[in-house]
């Protein structure tokens, strides 16, 4: 008589095996960060110690750390991003997405609250193409490294797929749309490996689909606000998200919820980004707050940021030759911080552009070679910086 | 329109779509059955990693820049592209044949663009030349361009012949410049013959007074002074004893017109809205 073993091969071919070379990787990282921050204990317990010895020492060693500090600074100081060219009046509204070609840096995405979406040459600036559908804002973009697609999402509630070989032609380039979200969709995001579109907004579900055939895959619920930020990986965790309701949550594809979720920020989380080659999280909350996320165990590597002011972050973007990331502000401020340390290496201000009072920074990204940085603002312009 | 950006108090949240029945349209059928790939041409992955995406930054922007330099009637920069060069110097975990390919390279193109500039300054009168000149240029550039694409594309084979023909353009060029900067030494110390000369004749003050005293007929200065020398009375206007003078010059009732960069701040808005 047949069994239910035998009828259902337990020993499947969808339970994956154990990934033991990122399990490796992965305590490794841990392992070095929990040495660095151990080394830095080890070192104030000392001072503590020898702060009871005597006062007089104490006081030299302030003075020998006071200036151990003032050759750290010089050193991150080197770091110096300057305004290189304004491009005035790229769209007609705010401009709050920005991003780059990834295969080829050629080129770059941005959309607009004047629901448009445009490419321009990432070297002269000059517009190839202007995309227009979108009835409302665009919010979301997505390029595709395997397809000549864009992807965008908008306060329409639609997502679009448009077909950049057709930027030019009368019928307009859209060719999918996948229907379904009941709220403006606020982050897109593409699964590196498998054909998978997972959206999220305002609705507070994240929807996963098929990208060729326009069916909804998945609807992973849990989140309690809106979803903010959406980043995924070909590795556990596959998607993760951020969202409104201050915590982050990654989630396992497989069974269609989240294994795990972080509540460590005290404020809703307006960002989250991911390392584009560690397996890293930085997430900044509405309190200028930011934290460092190691994948997938979710461990709390690092957090810095003046916290309890109010500063309103608007984006983030990190470059990964020189670990560098921009967190960029609602009041035009700009932020350079050392991923790995999370000192602030560089701080400065955008000039609004003239018929501007002030210019908030919505979007950034680093190009692919991380020589340039590209700032979406408020006064409706696109700004590129360089390093000195 | 939707409602969607309207602040509501319980925003609407997706649920699950029930598992069961579901009724099709036939709209809901993808009318596009297949995904296109990025084919060859378009930026796949595999052939970008062969390209040096540093170096056709660089140029890129170097030549976006003079294109625009040139459009206002400047000269193309040429120190500019020596340091953006400079500033993407290859490091240290590049090939050492590809560097020195490069810098032979950088270095071809900024001759070349030192000839154009000093070709441009010669024949600015002439803008109908100029212009299909610069055309051909471009063009040559462009072509070059595309050379050196298909050259670094190209496999090692091709590298010696390659190199041995960039030295002797290289040679080519500098032979050139050789024989323009001679020519341009000879110009120039005829010219400071010709200053020696004036400077000889006119240069003593006992012997050009005149000249000395700052009173060349020619400068508006002496003129003025020489219609006002004759008579030494002081020339006054005829509301020099006036107190109250052009009381309304610097009023101005209108309110400067000023550039606002959006619709709902501008004046005309504000105007409508005041209506």
């Amino acid at each position: 008589m047949a069994t239910f073993t035998d009828v259902f091969n337990l020993e499947d071919s969808a339970i994956p095996e154990p990934d033991e070379l990122s399990e490796a990787i992965y305590k490794s990282t841990r392992l070095g960060y929990l040495f660095s921050s151990a080394n830095d204990g080890t070192e104030s317990q000392l001072n503590i110690q020898r702060q009871d010895e005597s006062q007089t020492e104490n006081q030299n060693e302030i003075k020998a750390d006071s200036e151990a500090n003032s050759e750290n600074r010089a050193e991150a100081q080197e770091l110096n991003w300057r305004l290189l060219r304004v491009l005035a009046n790229a769209h007609l509204g705010w401009v709050r997405l920005v991003t780059v070609d990834p295969v080829t840096n050629d080129w770059f995405v941005t959309g607009s609250s004047d629901s448009t979406i445009k490419i321009w040459d990432l070297a002269s600036l000059a517009l190839k193409a202007t995309i227009t559908g979108h009835v409302m804002g665009v919010r979301a973009l997505a390029v595709s490294k395997k397809f000549p697609y864009l992807f965008s999402g908008s306060e329409d509630r639609t997502v679009r797929c448009w077909d950049l070989e057709k930027t030019n032609s009368s019928l307009g380039s859209q060719i999918r749309d996948y229907h379904g979200h009941v709220g403006g969709v606020y982050a897109v995001s593409l699964h590196p490996e498998l054909d998978l579109l997972v959206t999220g907004g305002k609705d507070q579900v994240v929807r996963v689909w098929d990208i060729r055939t326009r069916a909804q895959a998945m609807v992973l619920t849990g989140h309690r606000n809106d979803i903010t930020s959406i980043a995924t990986a070909s590795v556990d965790p596959q998607v993760i998200t951020s969202s409104m309701d201050g915590t982050i949550r990654l989630w396992d594809l497989r069974n269609q919820r989240s294994y795990l979720t972080l509540t460590q920020h005290s404020k809703s989380i307006r960002l989250m980004q991911m390392h584009p080659t560690e397996m890293t999280a930085c997430s900044a909350d509405s309190s200028g707050n930011f934290k460092q996320w190691l994948l997938p165990g979710g461990d709390l590597l690092n957090e810095f940021g003046e916290s309890g002011q109010d500063k309103i972050v608007n984006s983030l973007a990190i470059e990964p030759n020189s670990n560098t990331l921009f967190a960029g502000y609602d009041d035009g401020h700009m932020e350079f911080y050392d991923y790995v340390s999370g000192s602030l290496v560089q701080t400065t201000r955008t000039t609004p552009a003239p018929g501007s009072s002030n210019s908030s920074i919505y979007a950034s990204t680093f190009d692919m070679l991380g020589l340039r940085l590209l700032t979406c603002e408020g006064d409706k312009c696109i700004k590129v910086w360089g390093e000195d | 329109m939707s409602n969607a950006h309207r602040p509501t108090w319980a925003p609407a949240v997706g649920r699950e779509s029930k598992s069961g029945s579901r009724s099709f349209f036939q709209q809901d059928f993808s009318a596009r059955t297949k995904l296109k790939f990025r084919t060859p041409g378009q930026g796949t992955e595999g052939e970008v990693g062969t390209r040096d995406l540093k170096a056709e930054l660089a140029r890129a922007e170097r030549e976006a820049l003079d294109k625009k330099r040139k459009a206002k009637g400047l000269p193309p920069l040429a120190g500019g592209h020596e340091g953006a060069g400079s500033g993407l110097m290859i490091t240290e975990g590049e090939d050492e044949q590809v560097a020195k390919r490069r810098k032979l390279l950088e270095e071809a193109a900024a001759l070349d663009a030192d000839d154009s500039d000093d070709d441009e300054d010669e024949e600015s009168g002439e803008k109908a030349v100029d212009k299909g000149k610069g055309k051909a240029v471009e063009e040559d550039s462009a072509n070059e361009d595309d050379s050196d694409n298909s050259d670094s594309d190209s496999d090692s084979d091709d590298d010696e012949d390659d190199t041995a023909a960039l030295m002797a353009e290289l040679a080519k060029i500098k032979q050139e410049r050789a024989e323009e900067a001679a020519r341009l030494a000879a110009e120039q110390a005829d010219s400071a013959a010709q200053d020696r000369d004036a400077e000889i004749a006119l240069g003593n003050p006992l012997l050009n007074l005149q000249a000395a005293l700052g009173q060349t007929p020619d400068s508006p200065s002496a003129r003025s002074t020489a219609t006002a020398a004759p008579g030494f009375a002081v020339k006054r206007r005829w509301d020099d004893d006036l107190i109250f003078k052009n009381q309304a010059v610097g009023q101005d009732d209108k309110p400067k017109k000023e550039f606002i960069n959006d619709i709902l701040r501008s004046e005309f808005h504000r105007k409508f809205m005041s209506k």
